[in-house]
């Protein structure tokens, strides 16, 4: 069962939260999914310039996962690995508010550049 | 996976881990341990060591001639079991003297025995009376021989003259009797005579000739004196044996100085080297033992190896990389590039779990730090 963290929750939601690019890929990833390591990697890697692997997944998803933004819980699967099972995560209500809010700064961000950019008489 | 496999594994591996450690330890410990019994093991063999101390007792002024003599024979006795043909032809011709040692005629004696035979010689006939002796012999033995023919000749003429008159016949026979009895005790006397002339004869030759062997002996030991070869052995001689144990077996003779350091150092140095040597022993009964008890080790049932990355990393971890070994087997990479692949990807992962991210936690909210939960 994935560790519940009510406790912190409720600071976190008054908090702004901290994150990095592949933190916020990861977020716009698993938005509305669930997926696990392999199968985000996959989505990731689609036409990204600079390969992600484990070695880059994991440290984010443990961020990620301390601060309350994403959640997981074991498969069912058991198969040829001697019976070890994978996680699956998935983006919790904090973690899809702390995506919006910064999708909605780079929204206001490019389109504050698009305005000042036609303020000044344009490229 | 459930929690008891995982501990399972994890114990298994713990013990491994440890096992290693402590054998790499004691591999460690046995290598230098080796280094040390090599050190101190002696590098003279111990027949060398007694060689190079008859040597010294040879060359030494003050030892007496029974002792060089021992240690020559003791020199000799080594170059036949280790083959130095050299030096047991050198210690043969000193060896030589030791044969009169060993007949006791030393040169005192052997005057002693001249001396004494002279003085018999002077109470006997001298050598040219032999020759007068011989000649006598010779003159007795032919009037024996005259007296048995005359003995002859009275038979003869005692049974010619059978015929003749009583009284003159009687007479006649009480004559050749009184001869016949004259010429046996002529016989007798002339062989008795015969047999001490030639019992003297006998004597003086043996007595000559004893003499002369005496007054060689005397000879030889006074020439040898003379030459001075007597139980030294010469500087040359030494060289060549040290030659001969150089190119035969690589050794050096010790000498002097160097050898009474040995000798002094030796008693230490072997019981250094069988205190190394003992403890070399154990230290390889160690190694052994970890050897063993490490691949004795194993879990009861069979589980893929891919399972045993669970004891250093997270099982999701594990399971990611199982799903990774499949995919590519799908996709018909080569086993090296799988291998090279998950290889790669477990040791990133071993950093990335025991350092980057207990690194990173400091910082994060405080949670289970567990390795799955």
């Amino acid at each position: 069962m994935s560790p519940s963290r009510k406790k912190d929750s409720n600071d976190k939601s008054s908090k702004p939260v901290r994150l990095s690019a592949i933190d916020e890929d990861l977020l716009t990833v698993l938005l509305g999914r669930e997926l696990y390591g392999l199968e985000i990697l996959d989505q990731l890697n689609l036409d990204r310039p600079i390969t992600l692997k484990f070695g880059s997944l994991y440290p984010a998803l443990n961020r990620l996962e301390k601060k309350g933004l994403v959640t997981w819980h074991w498969g069912d699967e058991v198969d040829e690995s001697g019976g070890a099972r994978r996680k699956y995560y998935k983006v919790t209500g904090l973690g899809a508010r702390a995506l919006r809010d910064i999708q909605q700064y780079r929204a206001a961000l490019a389109q504050r550049a698009a305005g000042g950019t036609s303020a000044w008489g344009g490229a | 996976m459930n929690r008891a496999t995982k501990q399972k594994i994890r114990r298994l591996w713990r013990c491994r881990l440890l096992m290693s450690v402590g054998a790499l330890t004691v591999a460690g410990c046995t290598l230098l341990q080796v280094q040390n019994v090599l050190k101190y093991r002696s590098t003279y063999p111990a027949w060398s060591l007694e060689l190079a101390q008859e040597l010294e007792i040879l060359s030494n002024e003050g030892s007496s001639n029974e002792e060089k003599g021992q240690a020559l024979l003791e020199i000799q006795i080594i170059a036949r079991q280790h083959q130095l043909p050299i030096t047991e032809t050198i210690i043969q011709e000193s060896l030589r003297l030791s044969e009169l040692w060993e007949g006791g005629m030393d040169l005192d004696r052997a005057m002693a025995r001249v001396l004494y035979l002279n003085q018999e010689l002077e109470e006997m006939p001298d050598q040219d009376q032999a020759q007068d002796l011989a000649q006598e012999l010779m003159q007795v033995m032919a009037r024996y021989r005259a007296l048995v023919q005359e003995a002859r000749y009275l038979d003869l003429s005692d049974s010619d003259r059978n015929w003749g008159v009583d009284s003159v016949l009687n007479l006649t026979s009480a004559h050749e009797k009184d001869s016949h009895q004259k010429l046996k005790l002529a016989q007798r006397v002339t062989l008795a005579q015969a047999d001490d002339l030639a019992q003297a004869l006998v004597r003086v030759i043996n007595q000559d000739q004893e003499l002369n062997r005496a007054l060689d002996l005397v000879n030889k030991l006074d020439l040898e004196l003379d030459l001075e070869l007597d139980w030294s052995i010469s500087q040359e001689s030494i060289k060549a044996l040290e030659v001969e144990l150089h190119e035969t077996y690589g050794l050096t003779l010790l000498r002097s100085d160097e050898l009474q350091r040995v000798l002094d150092h030796e008693p230490d140095r072997a019981r250094v080297f069988l205190l190394s040597a003992v403890l070399l022993g154990i230290l390889l009964f160690g190694l052994a033992s970890f050897l063993i008890i490490l691949t004795r080790t194993r879990v009861s049932y069979s589980i893929p190896m891919t399972a045993h990355l669970v004891a250093f990393l997270p099982e999701a971890w594990v399971g990611e990389l199982g799903a990774l070994q499949r995919r590519m087997k799908k996709q018909n990479a080569s086993v090296w590039e799988i291998r090279r692949r998950l290889l790669e990807e477990f040791v990133t992962l071993l950093w990335v779990f025991y350092i980057q991210v207990q690194l990173e936690n400091l910082w994060l909210p405080s949670g289970d730090r567990e390795i799955d939960e």
